[in-house]
């Protein structure tokens, strides 16, 4: 074949359609790749909020909840067995019940939390201390039981290892920090992936209105039917992507804010409370006044108390919110009759509250906050199910339409028999 | 033991606009539409259903003639108060698992089973989450009755009232005290040889059982619970039992038919009152402590009332009424004081330790621990076949 010819041939109308169809179905291909790359990325992360990092950020808080009861209610033990007294069996049957709990909670956070290094160290930390500290526990009860010297700093050395600056609370709260950190990067992850996708299906659509007047000058074709179908897929998927996109990130705002944000706050005021209660007993246990719990921790658990309020989205959340102040303030009440009693120097009434009133009344406050962070589990566990049912069906479109885009395009674009001969 | 049929209930199979779009298609515009639709997945159900309330009671839990108060306080139309709770088997298989088990709308909008059944209930959905913000009494709740492992805080249920399973006898028929759970399995008592009631409740009975075995019923393990099924059947099968008992052991022991039985609390102090010959005691080995407890099953009509119902019975002033009727023991803070407040009779139970346990009670009871389901099942099993050898009081 002559050189000549071939340059013509290769500059045919039939050549140049199919050279355009072939360029389009490529196009396609690469749509449909990157569409199925993004979908694919939101519904990993989707999938990982939803069953790792939503439940490890709501074990966590359990944890914490189950340690701040286990350390009231062992208090209340010791305190009710010293000089010989009879120990509250009730309270130590929640404190069994508490530690036991414990180990179960770490066990789930355990098999949430992938592969992260660092999380998994705080986690075995707390398994540590947690076994360090049903140890003590026992040893102080048993001291105290046989009016040992000793007794109360094994006490000190309990409560050091729940709620000190490294005990098992920081490190929870260490756990928590990660995860929500993690929780922060899952929500973020794919927007990248989807902006391409987003970009990609525009391009496409911009060649096939090209196309689609190249056609027409062409071939003198009006319109084609098939390019009209493949700028509609491409239309709808990208609609589609786009949509699902921004509705999932809409709905995980939703999780963050309405969800884990007052599971945080919740977190904050358990500990700080707890932090309270921990003071409260130290001055009981070692007879000293200076070590009552500080007054800005009071004011640091209104602000808290004022926050969870303030962010309640339904009258429900405030009802819960107003049920955790009023535990919070019954309790309070009762600490600060203990505290007149430390300061007067009556001890025997402090401890006798501490051990009585005084915990069952955190007890009230502990579970009610609990509760609260329950209920905002089913927001939150609510609000993630939404966000990935938005990517329902989505990879399987993601596929399929650019299929048909690209089929049509190609019936379409292609020449037809006698058309330009 | 006396099963009740409940009216079929009525079938709604709804078909929503959403679950139709998003079964259309495999692909298109129904799935487009509907993952654009979906809308937050919400435990919070509306504040609705002030219609007529339907309760579903044990006997003898409530004077009956509070409830055109209760109505009034309410705003409920009306109250249908059925007293057809017998026991938690029959309760279970006859009016809550046929009711809730295919997620239908019960005809009861508010029930009262023992603890674990209420856990049951709760693990299965079939429970409504409580609208806190029309019981604002919630806050009422003694702490002591929000530490259970199936509904930690109380999110789903409010306790009714508690009690203790013990002793409750007649000295002039036993040959004088009985102060142990031994003591009530002496088989070689003559006066006790089948003139001996089993409470029907198997945590209750078996946790007994357990108690006189040294084991903890707090903290159940099978081969534990096995070997207290076994005392019982042993027991049985030396004809210490006379029959199967629930509330209806005060009958059997004032007809002389028991000498002694395993009994609840209330209904062995309200016998005392009456006819103080009889006695009810924690044994020297324990009691077992349980409570009976408020939810509102899914999708129950009435479900604002039935709050309400809750939020009336947390009341001191109410449970006060309530405690002074079946003397329980009262879950509601406050109470103590508005029964001083009342003077008189009611007065002195303020102090009373079945009402109000302390601590030196409370150390002497325990509750039946959560065992693994099977496990429980097949305790369940055990004692059902033991109860049926032995028959129900008539």
């Amino acid at each position: 074949m002559a050189e000549g010819e071939q340059t013509r041939r290769g500059r045919s109308t039939p050549a140049v359609l199919y050279t355009w169809a072939g360029a389009i179905v490529a196009l396609f291909a690469l749509s449909a790749l990157l569409s199925f790359i993004a979908v694919q990325t939101l519904s990993s992360t989707g999938d990982r909020i939803q069953m790792s990092t939503g439940p490890v950020l709501i074990s966590t808080q359990g944890l914490v909840a189950s340690i701040a009861e286990a350390d009231a209610a062992n208090t209340a033990v010791f305190l009710s067995g010293i000089d010989g007294g009879d120990e509250d069996v009730s309270q130590r049957r929640l404190y069994e019940s508490a530690v036991a709990r414990a180990p179960e909670q770490i066990e789930d956070i355990s098999s949430g939390i992938g592969d992260n290094e660092l999380t998994h160290d705080a986690l075995k930390d707390v398994a540590q201390q947690l076994t360090a500290y049903a140890g003590v526990v026992e040893q102080a009860r048993l001291s105290n039981a046989n009016g040992l010297p000793g007794a109360t700093g094994l006490l000190t050395d309990s409560l050091d290892l729940s709620g000190g600056a490294n005990g098992m609370l920081a490190n929870a709260n260490e756990v928590t920090e990660r995860t929500r950190n993690q929780f922060n990067d899952d929500v973020n992850a794919g927007r990248a992936s989807v902006l391409i996708a987003v970009v990609a299906l525009a391009a496409t659509l911009l060649v096939l209105v090209i196309a689609q007047a190249r056609l027409k000058k062409l071939t003198h074709r009006r319109i084609s039917l098939g390019l009209v179908a493949a700028s509609m897929c491409v239309l709808i998927l990208g609609s589609w992507i786009g949509a699902a996109a921004v509705l999932r990130a809409n709905d995980l705002s939703q999780a963050t804010d309405e969800g884990f944000g007052d599971i945080a706050i919740a977190a904050q005021l358990q500990t700080a409370a707890f932090e309270y209660k921990t003071a409260e007993t130290n001055a009981i246990i070692e007879e000293d006044a200076s070590q009552l719990p500080d007054a800005s921790i009071i004011d640091d658990i209104e602000i808290q108390l004022t926050t969870l309020a303030n962010s309640a989205d339904s009258q429900r959340e405030r009802a819960q919110a107003d049920a955790v102040r009023t535990r919070w303030q019954s309790y309070l009440e009762t600490s600060n009759t203990i505290a007149g009693d430390v300061r007067s120097g009556n001890f025997d009434d402090a401890r006798s509250l501490v051990a009585g009133e005084g915990n069952q009344r955190f007890t009230g406050f502990n579970t009610t906050a609990e509760a609260l962070v329950l209920a905002n589990q089913d927001q939150f566990n609510g609000s993630v199910a939404n966000a990935t049912a938005r990517l329902n069906q989505l990879s399987f479109a993601a596929i399929l339409l650019p299929l048909i885009g690209a089929v049509a395009a190609w019936l379409g674009y292609r020449p037809r028999i006698n058309e330009y001969y | 033991m006396s099963p009740r049929r409940f009216p079929p209930r009525t079938l709604h199979p709804l078909h929503s606009r959403r679950t139709f779009l998003a079964g259309a298609g495999a692909l298109g515009a129904g799935a487009f539409l509907a993952s654009c639709g979906a809308s937050a997945a919400s435990s919070e159900r509306p504040v609705d259903g002030f219609a007529n309330l339907t309760v579903v009671n044990w006997a003898e839990y409530l004077p009956l003639d509070l409830l055109p108060q209760i109505t009034e306080d309410i705003g409920s139309r009306t109250i249908d108060y059925r007293e057809e709770y017998v026991d938690n088997v029959s309760g279970f298989d006859e009016i809550i698992a046929p009711q809730l088990g295919d997620g239908g709308t019960p005809n009861f909008d508010l029930i009262v089973p023992t603890q674990w059944l209420a856990g049951r209930m709760i693990d299965r959905g079939w429970a409504e989450a409580l609208p806190l913000e029309i019981i604002p009494n919630h806050v009422n709740l003694d702490p002591r009755f929000m530490t259970n492992d199936f509904d930690r805080g109380s999110r789903f249920q409010m306790p009714w009232q508690g009690g203790m399973t013990g002793i409750s006898y007649d000295p002039a028929e036993t040959n004088g005290e009985i102060s142990s759970i031994e003591q009530l399995f002496d088989t070689t008592n003559s006066a006790l040889r089948g003139r001996v009631g089993l409470i029907g409740e198997m945590r209750e009975a078996v946790g007994l059982a357990m108690l006189a075995n040294g084991d903890d019923p707090a903290r159940p393990t099978f081969d534990a619970a096995s070997a207290g099924v076994d005392l019982l059947i042993d027991l049985a099968g030396a004809g210490h039992f006379q029959s199967v008992v629930f509330d209806d052991f005060v009958g059997e022991l004032t007809s002389g038919r028991l000498a002694a039985t395993m009994a609840w609390s209330g209904q062995a102090a309200a016998l005392q009152l009456d006819s103080p010959q009889f006695e009810f005691v924690i044994p020297d080995e324990g009691a077992i402590s349980w409570f009976d407890t408020m939810v509102i099953p899914k999708n129950a009509v009435a479900f604002a009332a039935a709050a309400g119902w809750m939020n009336w019975a947390y009341d001191p002033v109410n449970a006060a009424q309530i405690s002074a009727f079946n003397l329980y023991v009262c879950p509601v803070l406050g109470t103590q004081d508005a029964l001083r407040s009342l003077g008189g009779f009611e007065a002195t139970l303020a102090d009373n330790p079945l009402i109000f346990p302390d601590t030196e009670t409370r150390n002497r009871l325990s509750t039946w621990g959560s065992l693994d389901l099977d496990a429980e099942l097949e305790i369940e099993a055990r004692f059902d076949a033991l109860t049926e050898q032995i028959g129900f009081a008539n």
